[in-house]
This record gives structure tokens, C-alpha cells and sequence, in this order.
């Protein structure tokens, strides 16, 4: 944990100027990253002693250690020659990069007065994602849990969860009325997901500004009926349809399998909606349903729970329907103002569980969709996972999933490519927030793709695609693409294509002398200037039959056949 | 697996799948009768209705009878879930 102190405002750091590599920079004076290559397996030196050998080598001090992405900051004395130091250090075999610190534009810092209690911020990199977002209104995140503090006439009363507008009462599915929190638990995972932020008091929530609905169906011993649940997670999808939002469902509790809360869990896939559920606290136990579903209804992330240390909690289950883990250890948040069933401080607590691993995910999860309002489910579901920290060897494993959340990079991630193959021969390509999907292969050289750019049902690029326009005209047309080709280092005469349905050919490959059906008709047809399949299939019949001295009905049959034979190569 | 007291869940088949044109209330009133239960939620958008039958019956055969129904898509105890 980095704990926020007034010097970590930037005051009194030292920023030095320099240039590296072509460029003006600024960096911390005397801070070098170095990455590390993964040591040979044979190797016994870890991570940590080579770094410590490295420093006092070089006479700096280890100021962080190695994560699991092997990267390492040294710190030397500030009047050292960081580039240098930096030149040395990328010359040896066991260091894959090194850099200076470069010092970016100055990052959110919550101004609550117990964000230095909140380690999970900065372990996952929350004040990178809240330089990018910090939430929309065109994202609701719902929270189906034990209901939220309320006075006991109905309003509400935390100081961290009262925004006016923000906090829409669902329905109390337990006794009716306003969902107020007998529990603390909904309090807890409220705040976790959703307390109001950077306002000087209390504590930081994932997501700052989107709208939240809250439904209770856990009771005050923390029991729920899975019927409260279908109904809930209904409601709350209802709202969000009704009202054109999306949605990302926090679901904190769990239970045995049953019908009724699969049925929920498909009824909010078929809408677009997101849940997010916990794993379950049986230490090392199998996953909890919903929560389990995650592996057959893709819509249903299951969260595990991890430490401070990024080790996964002794208490978190198990199991492949681990989708992500995120912090749940010692998880700092909202508490309701009055006494409750769980034994805690009032206003604010800690308080440990996969309950509290899965708010921040919901709160990360809508501050993607916040950011990338064009994105599915399943795009927004892929990013997350996908730059999740892994927590060891391999891709995915049934206690860490598909890894530790990763805020700043899960909202970067729709800035990248996905799903993507870039080949040796990709040179450069630039992508909009509205590239869908595409395919690139071998040949692809220069492409920009533009607002109307959906799907782009090419099969082939040719090796003489050079730079190419796509727009939402270009779909299917018998007349030639259009297509430009551009190559600065030389003049090269342009090569025409066809689009036949959803495939583009070589203009050479639909040359009537290339089909042994037209073989009878190849030399009157080139007479009248008709040398492509396409360009017959187009003709005028009467035109057609004047200008080869056919009578109308050897011309239909050339038509005809000339009209197969491009169903047939599209076909291929 | 622990039931939320005597509480079944009722999922109706969808009226396309119904034989008979016999309205949702009345179907509730066959499996109140059938069970001698009462009608804790009535059905929901998507057909899914909750009873609670006495302790003293047997779930197990309650829920089989009630399945038995042409208009039940299926029935199963209101398990219940707890906050993690």
C-alpha cells in the first residue's frame, strides 16, 4: 500500500527535465524502472536477490520490489545520472528494459480522509482508471444485498451515500417498503461499489457518479430467498431497459443451485446486463451459485477474494468458475449510522469476504461501460479479463481466475484492439472507439477505419491492398470497390477489385476467358468490350443481344449463367 | 440445501405452451388447493410465482403433484442464499 500523505499530493518531489529518446522528458530525479526477463528455470537467484544485487551494485536502494510482471524501481542518489544509469542497467543480459520514471500529468487523488485506509486502490490502479473515468449516467449499477442506511423514516442518511438523485430505492423484496439496511452488509457493499467521492470525508467508492439501485432480499441475519433474487435482478434490468441504460448488477450473496436463479441470470444475459457475484467464503470451497453459472451464462462474473500481498484469501473458493479476484481482505467502506446485525463501527468498517472483492469489480465494470458505452457485455466482460493481472504461471487458474483486476488497464483496454491478429507483415493501423471486429491477414498494410466501421465481412485482402477506405456504403455491389491504394515509396498503377457478395476478387479472377462455360461466347463478348463475369451479369439484355447479333434468349442465357457462376465464386 | 421455510418456487409455462385457456389466477387457486399453501408473490412478468406451504406437509410429494401440471414449467424449493 502507497498511503496518501500531503507530500504524495507531488509537493516536494523532485522532477527533473532531460531528453531520452528524442524527446523532452520529465522524470523523478534518482528513480529508475527496470523489467526484469523471467529467470531460466534452472536458475536459483530470484526476482528479489538479483534486484538487491543490482542496487547495491550500482549504489542505489531497492525502493520497490518485483511484482509478478517483473518490474522493479530502483532509487539512486537524485544528483545521479538516472540516463546513464538507465543505459548501463539495459545493457545486461537479466534486464529486459530499463527507464527513467517518467512523471505523468498529475493523476485524481481522492480527497476523502480515509482513502490512505483503502490499500485495494492502489494495488489495482484505481487512480489511473479515475484520470480516465469516474462514471456515467448512461450506467446503473444495481445492488442487490441486505439494503442501505436509511433513518427510520425512509431517507438516507450516510454521509457517503445521501447524493440526491443518485441512490434509486428498489424494492425491500424482505418486509417491504424502503430497503433499509439491518444487516450493514449492503451498506458495506454500497459503499465499496459507489460511495461518493473526493468530498473530504469518509472513504472513496469504485464508481463516483453513476446511479445506483438499490434492492434488499437479504434479511437482517444476511438470508435471502432465491425467488427475491429473480425478482430482484428482473427489477433492476427492467429499470435499466426501460430507461436505456446499462447495467452491472452486484450480487454479493450466493447459495445452492436452483432453476430460479439461472432463469434470472439468463434473463439479464438476454438483455445485455452484467452480474457481478461473489465466489463464496468457504475457504478453498467450490464456487457458490450464482456465481458458478459464470462458466455456462457469460453475462455472470464470479469474484474471488485476494490480500494485500496479491495472494488469494484462504477463505475464497475455489474452482473454474473463477472468472477474476480482486481485494476482499480488510476492505474499508460505509457502514450505517446505527447499530446492526454485523458487530462493526458505525459510519465505516472493515470488513472481509468475497462480498467485498465483488463491489469493486462492479464498480470497475461500470466505470468501463462509462468509458466505452459502445461495448457489449461480452466486449467489456473480455477486457476485464484479459488485462487482469495474472497471480502466477499461466493465463488462468481456479483460484485466481483470470487474474487480479486491473482498473487503469480494464478502462484502456477499449482504446486496444480486440479481438486481433497482427501478422509480420501489418505495418500500421489506426482504430476507432467504433472498430468492431476485423480480420487481418498476411497482406494488410494500411487501413483506417471510420465511424461506420461495424463488421467488415472481407475474407481477403490481396497483396496489393495498400490503403483502403471502408465505409458503410462498402458492402455488397457488383461495381468495383472503392478501393485506393497508396504506397509512398512508389508510384504504382492501381489494380481494380469487384465485390461479389461478401468476398472482393482480384478483377483478373472474374476475366471470362477464365470459365469454361463461356467458353463459346469468350471472343464475341471481348468484341463488345465485355470482359469480366461481372460486368456481363450487369449487362442490359437488349443492349447486349444488339451489340453480339444474339437473339434475346441466347443473351438470357448468357446472363443467367454468367449470374451462377458469381453465386458460385462467391460461395468458395 | 436449505429451503426458505416451506417456500416453493412455481415457474408457468408460457401461454403459448398452456393448453386451455384458463387465466394465471386460476392456475394459482389449483396449486393452492393442491398444497393448501398460500400465495406469498404472485407471478411475475415471466410467469414465476411463490408459495408457502404448511410445515407440516411433505415438500418433496407437494412439489412433485404440482409439477405433474400440464401449466408448470417447473417447481423447486426458494433456496436460500446468504451474504458472503
Amino acid at each position: 500500500m502507497i498511503p496518501k500523505s500531503p507530500e504524495s499530493a507531488n509537493a516536494g518531489r523532485d522532477i527533473r527535465e532531460a531528453t531520452w529518446r528524442r524527446k523532452r522528458v520529465r522524470y523523478l530525479a534518482g528513480h529508475v524502472i527496470v523489467k526484469f526477463k523471467a529467470p531460466p528455470p534452472d536458475s536459483d537467484q530470484t526476482a528479489r536477490t538479483l534486484t538487491e544485487g543490482i542496487a547495491a551494485e550500482l549504489e542505489g536502494r531497492v525502493k520497490r520490489y518485483p511484482r509478478h510482471s517483473g518490474r522493479a524501481v530502483i532509487v539512486f542518489d537524485p544528483e545521479t545520472n538516472v540516463l546513464e544509469v538507465v543505459k548501463r542497467l539495459s545493457g545486461r543480459s537479466e534486464v529486459e528494459y530499463a527507464e527513467p520514471d517518467l512523471v505523468d500529468s498529475a493523476q485524481i487523488i481522492p480527497s476523502d480522509t480515509r482513502y490512505v485506509d483503502q490499500w485495494s486502490h492502489p494495488l489495482i490502479d484505481s487512480e489511473g482508471a479515475w484520470d480516465l473515468q469516474t462514471g456515467a449516467a448512461s450506467v446503473v449499477i444495481g445492488i442487490i444485498d441486505s439494503g442501505i442506511s436509511t433513518s427510520a423514516a425512509g431517507a438516507l442518511n450516510h454521509p457517503d451515500l445521501d447524493v440526491p438523485g443518485r441512490y434509486v430505492f428498489g424494492t425491500d423484496f424482505v418486509d417491504g417498503g424502503v430497503p433499509r439496511d439491518l444487516n450493514g452488509h449492503g451498506t458495506h457493499v454500497a459503499g465499496i461499489a459507489a460511495a461518493e467521492s473526493n468530498n473530504a470525508q469518509g472513504v472513496v467508492g469504485m464508481n463516483w457518479a453513476s446511479p445506483v439501485y438499490v434492492c434488499r432480499t437479504l434479511d437482517v441475519n444476511g438470508n435471502g430467498s432465491s425467488a427475491d433474487f429473480a425478482d430482484a435482478v428482473e427489477e433492476i434490468v427492467d429499470y435499466a431497459v426501460a430507461n436505456n441504460l446499462h447495467a452491472v448488477i452486484n450480487y454479493s450473496g450466493g447459495g445452492p443451485a436452483n432453476l430460479t436463479k439461472q432463469a434470472a441470470c439468463q434473463y439479464a444475459q438476454a438483455r445485455g446486463v452484467l452480474l457481478c457475484a461473489a465466489a463464496g467464503n468457504d475457504n478453498g470451497g467450490p464456487v457458490i451459485w450464482p456465481a458458478a453459472y459464470s462458466t455456462t451464462i457469460d453475462n455472470v462474473i464470479a469474484v474471488g477474494s485476494t490480500d494485500a500481498n496479491d495472494s488469494v484469501s484462504s477463505f475464497s473458493n475455489v474452482g473454474p468458475e473463477v472468472t477474476v479476484v480482486a481485494p476482499g481482505r480488510g476492505i474499508l467502506s460505509t457502514m450505517p449510522t446505527y447499530a446492526v446485525t454485523i458487530p462493526a463501527a458505525l459510519n465505516y468498517d472493515s470488513l472481509d469476504g468475497t462480498s467485498m472483492a465483488t463491489p469493486l469489480v462492479t464498480g470497475l465494470v461500470s466505470l468501463m461501460w462509462s468509458r466505452h458505452p459502445s461495448f457489449t457485455y461480452g466486449a467489456i466482460r473480455n477486457c476485464l479479463t484479459s488485462t487482469a493481472v495474472k497471480l502466477g504461471p499461466g493465463t488462468f487458474n481456479n483460484a485466481w481466475g483470470n487474474g487480479r483486476i486491473a482498473a487503469e488497464a480494464a478502462l484502456r483496454c477499449g482504446d486496444l484492439v480486440f479481438p486481433t491478429i497482427f501478422t509480420l507483415f501489418t505495418r500500421f493501423t489506426i482504430f476507432t472507439r467504433f472498430t468492431r471486429f476485423t480480420l487481418w491477414t498476411r497482406f494488410t498494410r494500411f487501413t483506417i477505419f471510420t465511424l461506420f466501421t461495424r463488421f467488415t465481412p472481407f475474407t481477403r485482402f490481396t497483396a496489393f491492398t495498400r490503403f483502403t477506405v471502408f465505409t458503410r456504403f462498402t458492402r455488397f455491389t457488383r461495381f468495383p470497390v472503392a478501393t485506393r491504394f497508396f504506397d509512398p515509396r512508389e508510384r504504382r498503377v492501381a489494380e481494380r477489385f469487384v465485390r461479389v457478395g461478401s468476398s472482393v476478387f482480384e478483377l483478373r479472377e472474374t476475366e471470362i476467358r477464365r470459365f469454361e462455360e463461356l467458353k463459346s461466347a469468350e471472343s464475341d463478348l471481348q468484341k463488345a468490350g465485355v470482359r469480366y463475369l461481372h460486368e456481363l451479369a450487369s449487362s442490359n439484355r437488349d443492349e447486349l443481344a444488339a451489340t453480339l447479333n444474339y437473339s434475346r434468349e441466347e443473351v438470357d442465357v448468357l446472363l443467367k449463367l454468367s449470374k451462377q457462376l458469381l453465386s458460385t465464386l462467391s460461395e468458395r | 440445501m436449505r429451503g426458505r421455510g416451506h417456500r416453493i418456487v412455481v415457474q408457468f409455462k408460457p401461454p403459448a405452451e398452456r393448453a386451455g385457456a384458463r387465466v394465471v389466477p386460476e392456475l394459482c387457486d389449483e396449486i393452492r388447493a393442491i398444497t393448501s399453501g398460500t400465495l406469498v408473490r404472485p407471478p411475475t412478468a415471466t410467469g414465476r410465482a411463490v408459495f408457502q406451504i404448511p410445515p407440516s406437509s411433505d415438500l418433496d410429494q407437494l412439489m412433485h403433484r404440482v409439477r405433474s401440471l400440464e401449466f408448470v414449467g417447473y417447481v423447486e424449493p426458494d433456496v436460500v442464499d446468504r451474504a458472503q
